[in-house]
């Protein structure tokens, strides 16, 4: 037959895949903001070349990148020294993660809160940290369910109050977090350390050799998702410090109280709880789904992370509302979606099948078990021992202690004596095929004596009826005993 | 009249049938009276309520007031349960070491009389048949098949019906003839042509348990079991209360002889039957050698403390001549404490313990049969023997059919998948779905634009509808082969002698 099936063109998908098959190329963080923040030139890559590096090998592709970049380093690629770092970092980040936080730090200890601006700061908190898991990833980078208008509204707003970037740029980071996790191109790479997938990755120039992209067209055609990125400093400006300022100013008159807690530390506490997302879940915890990858599951996370810590999980089922599987494990953010659908206010809310979740399990654990497996002695297989003759075993199994079971030679001579049966019977099945004796005849060995038994083989009996899998001829013999 | 005639009969076969299910009942009675084993309802029922109404009537605390002998009681709770578990148990019923002075035998057998569950005859064989039949509702004197109260107390109370088994049994096991070694000449006459000149009859004697010693030894604290119950329970108790711990002779009867005697009773007639209870989870069962029976690993801590570290009886049933109770070297369990110290004291020798490997091995083998068993129960897609074979010209049709407008149909490795009920779910979104529909996209699923998890590889498997025709028969069969080797294998509990790496041994 010649007739053939049209191949998925790869490069079309591809395109699909980044969202470059618009007419007009989608911008994510170009303007100042996205000069700054450096993520302009990630992005600007073509389906083809996504294509072409996917399907060639590694190797091949380290090679081209090599001669390309022999002349011309990126500055990302450079050694550390006094004269170029400040070229290396990402002074924007670095004002907005490490300078803002320290500056309020050094306040707060000057400025002793009111317990008002405590508690606000700590409703903010939560209103911005479940913005971020129940908004920015779960709805907007998952497609995990959808949601209300005002309640995108909300998630918009109050997410922008992490200060933690757009939904639009945020979400485009997180796909191809997800469709590169543990490469060069993830952009929080967790193979690279537990600070570069903390902090380190947006605190320094990346790389554009390490261009990725993800199709965010659902976002780009979200009016408020486009609204959210269009207008964005000024949200993050009201939504993290005005609003807190504000409220305890006007309401109880601690206008720099608000300020320094409501605003500056409740977004640092929330940039920090996020950031653990993509070290401390990489980094603590088991992998119950696949250990293929970084991603782990661990309570701890989960209770800085307002449930996103059983992450293992989350990247094999990554548009599953929840997180957490069993009723204890702490999964707020799944409590919220939940409670956000009785509502009304959410619905379409994405479950993966049972049966895939446990067949992930179950492979997992298969595993872990081959890997102990491999470690433990099983006793020679039956292809590698060699055959003997009738005459030979007569010869040797009296001065050896040899015994027949299904075909195969153990040598039982320093076993004698521990056989917890006594040793009459094993010294009055010497030189003997004993297989029916110790199948049940005699008595039904535990599974534990079969593999000591296994484990004393020494040869094949030439036309010998041999079967390796004493377990199971036990099982024959004694089924056929029940029978009669 | 034929009616009032028929109405006598039938009153007669009425009275006729009461009669004989009086008999019946009658019989029964006397079956039961019969079947009361009196002795043990004697040492295991009587003597403790005995005690209890005593402390009751007189509102006598529980615990000796008298501290001297409090500490003795403790000290002859130990000293009798030790007696018990190290003699008894691991000695007399299951070899799990040899003891080289005569004395410490006279010790096991004295001593562990006085916790009133029988001559060693008696309960080893019994023992025995419970570790042979595990479960068998007949031969396994404490089955626990047959409730929680048979296998704790109604065992001792009630005779089994089969008593000339047990009585069998009890001669097979320890033979009271004084041809002890009837095996072995049974043996020898069995293996003339054989000749064994490095092992020596003596050799034999040596390493044989049950020799003509400890023969006389059973049949002598047979004998006289009523006399040594009676001293080692309440003679010496009394002695030393009323001596060294200047108590009266009542309190010496009550607290160190039948308090004890109770408590002692408890923790070994527990280990039949709590450790061998799955429904109740206070004691968190587990079953990690073997699940085909019913002996459970109780990893409560305080089950260990009651039933003086014996609460592994998975492990136990599973490795029965070791002298643990369980291969963890931090588990309560002072019998191993015991053996192990007085084998360093010399008195004992020859400790048989399980090697970690095989101990190892079991457990992953369990481990797999549950892991097998789950699988058994997923949907892992149709195997591809059975997908229907398409040929490229029919799936074109297929797809160009309007009833399958909206649907989407994606092949990979030639296996045509249904992905329509799963399109929303796709974390990569629909279109990458749309524009794949219709088209072999092997390359692109597999890395060409996104390397998918294994959870993706299972979910794909769960939508295969056909197979696609493309004339390689061979590889079809080998892509068979290979799978639904894998499939069978999960589905079986025994791998076959074709899996590489492991073998026998993995069986089950």
């Amino acid at each position: 037959m010649t007739e053939q099936l049209d191949t998925a063109d790869i490069t079309a998908l591809n395109a699909l895949a980044a969202g470059t098959n618009k007419k007009t190329p989608r911008i994510v963080a170009a303007g100042l903001g996205g000069r700054l923040m450096g993520t302009a030139e990630m992005v600007k890559v073509t389906a083809e070349q996504i294509t072409e590096d996917s399907l060639e090998s590694l190797a091949d592709k380290d090679a081209r990148e090599k001669a390309k970049y022999a002349k011309t380093k990126h500055i990302s690629e450079l050694p550390w020294t006094f004269g170029n770092f400040y070229k290396k970092i990402n002074w924007l980040n670095m004002i907005l993660v490490v300078a803002m936080p320290a500056f309020g730090t050094y306040q707060a200890v000057f400025y002793p809160p009111a317990l008002k601006t405590l508690i606000l700061a700590f409703v903010l908190y939560l209103f911005s940290g479940l913005s971020i898991t129940a908004g920015y990833h779960r709805l907007f980078s998952h497609r995990a369910y959808d949601a209300a208008t005002p309640v995108k509204l909300f998630f918009a707003f109050f997410g922008a109050g992490a200060v933690e970037g757009s939904i639009k740029w945020w979400g485009h980071s997180h796909r191809v977090h997800h469709r590169y996790t543990d490469t060069d191109r993830d952009p929080y790479d967790a193979r690279q350390g537990f600070w570069y997938s903390h902090m380190g990755w947006m605190l320094t120039k990346a790389n554009p050799k390490n261009r990725a992209r993800a199709d965010i067209s659902d976002l780009s055609t979200d009016w408020i998702v486009t609204f959210q990125h269009r207008h964005y400093l000024l949200m993050m400006l009201v939504s993290a410090f005005v609003v807190p300022t504000l409220t305890a100013g006007l309401f109880w008159g601690d206008y720099w109280g608000g300020f320094i807690y409501g605003g500056i530390l409740k977004s640092f506490f929330i940039q920090q709880v996020t950031f653990c997302i993509n070290s401390l879940a990489h980094w603590i915890g088991v992998q119950p789904f696949d250990d293929r990858r970084t991603p782990r599951d661990h309570a701890l996370t989960a209770v800085f992370t307002f449930g996103e810590g059983y992450h293992n999980f989350h990247h094999e089922f990554p548009s599953d509302y929840r997180n957490a599987l069993k009723w204890y494990q702490y999964d707020p953010t799944k409590i919220v979606i939940w409670v956000l659908s009785k509502l009304g206010l959410a619905w379409n809310l994405k479950k993966f099948s049972q049966n895939a979740i446990e067949q992930g399990l179950v492979q997992q654990q298969q595993k872990k078990l081959d890997r102990m497996k491999a470690k433990l002695n099983w006793g020679l297989s039956v292809d590698e021992l060699p055959v003997w003759d009738r005459e030979e075993f007569n010869a040797k199994a009296k001065s050896d202690g040899l015994i027949i079971i299904s075909g195969i030679i153990h040598n039982v001579k320093n076993f004698v004596k521990e056989h917890p049966g006594g040793q009459a019977l094993v010294r009055a099945s010497l030189g003997k095929d004993a297989t029916k004796a110790f199948n049940g005849a005699v008595y039904a060995h535990s599974n534990a004596a079969h593999n000591l038994l296994a484990s004393m083989r020494v040869a094949v009996i030439r036309d010998g009826n041999v079967n390796a899998n004493t377990f199971d001829l036990q099982q024959q013999f004694l089924d056929k005993e029940k029978l009669n | 009249m034929a009616h009032s005639g028929s109405a006598n009969q039938f009153i007669s076969h009425a009275s006729q049938l009461k009669n004989t299910h009086m008999k019946e009942m009658r019989r029964r009675k006397r079956d039961l009276l019969r079947r009361i084993n009196y002795s043990y309802t004697f040492t295991v029922a009587v003597l403790p309520l005995l005690a209890f109404i005593y402390l009751l009537r007189t509102g006598e605390s529980f615990i000796p007031q008298n501290n001297d002998t409090l500490v003795f009681c403790c000290i002859y709770y130990n000293l009798t349960m030790l007696a018990f578990t190290a003699g008894y148990h691991k000695y007399f019923t299951h070899n799990s070491f040899k003891v080289r002075y005569n004395w410490v035998k006279y010790f096991f057998a004295i001593f562990g009389s006085s916790v009133g569950l029988g001559p060693i005859r008696w309960w080893a064989s019994l023992h025995r048949a419970h570790h042979h039949f595990t479960d068998d509702t007949e031969k396994d004197p404490y089955s626990i098949k047959r409730g929680f109260v048979w296998a704790h107390w109604g065992w001792l109370i009630r005779k089994p019906k089969i008593t000339s088994f047990y009585n069998e049994f009890m001669e097979q096991e320890f033979p009271k003839n004084p041809e002890v070694n009837a095996i072995v000449n049974e043996v020898n006459v069995d293996q003339d042509d054989q000749d064994y000149s490095e092992y020596t009859s003596d050799d034999f004697a040596r390493n044989s348990n049950y020799d003509e010693p400890l023969q006389q030894l059973l049949a002598w604290q047979e004998r006289h079991y009523f006399v040594l119950f009676i001293l080692t329970s309440f003679v010496v108790p009394v002695l030393v209360t009323v001596f060294f711990c200047s108590d009266t002779v009542v309190h010496g009867i009550i607290y160190p002889g039948l308090l004890r005697l109770f408590w002692c009773q408890q923790s070994l007639l527990s280990t039949e039957s709590v450790c061998h209870l799955k429904s109740v989870q206070v004691t968190i069962p587990t079953q990690p050698f073997n699940d085909k029976n019913s002996s459970q690993n109780c990893n409560n801590p305080l089950v260990s403390f009651l039933t003086y570290g014996q609460a592994h009886q998975n492990y136990h049933h599973e490795f029965p001549h070791d002298y643990r109770g369980t291969s963890s070297f931090f588990a309560y369990d002072p019998t191993k404490w015991f053996i192990w110290t007085i084998d360093k004291l010399g008195l004992v020798e020859e400790l048989c313990r399980t090697p970690e490997n095989l101990i190892i091995q079991l457990r992953i083998q369990q481990q797999q049969q549950v892991i097998n068993r789950m699988k058994s129960q997923l949907n892992w897609g149709t195997p591809i023997s059975k997908l229907p074979l398409i040929t490229p010209n029919d799936f074109k049709r297929i797809i160009a059919s309007s009833s399958n407008k909206d649907r989407i149909y994606i092949v990979i490795q030639n296996i045509i998948h249904d992905i329509t009920p799963f399109m929303d779910q796709h974390p990569g979104g629909v279109p990458l779905l749309k524009a794949s529909h219709g088209k072999d996209a092997t390359k692109a699923f597999y890395g060409g634009v996104y390397g998918h998890s294994t959870a993706a590889v299972n979910l794909l498997a769960t939508m295969r509808i056909g197979m696609l025709d493309v004339g390689n028969n061979e590889e079809v069969w080998r892509r068979v082969a290979r799978e639904e080797g894998e499939v069978e294998k999960s589905d079986e509990a025994n791998h076959h002698s074709n899996s590489k790496s492991y073998r026998t041994a993995e069986a089950a």
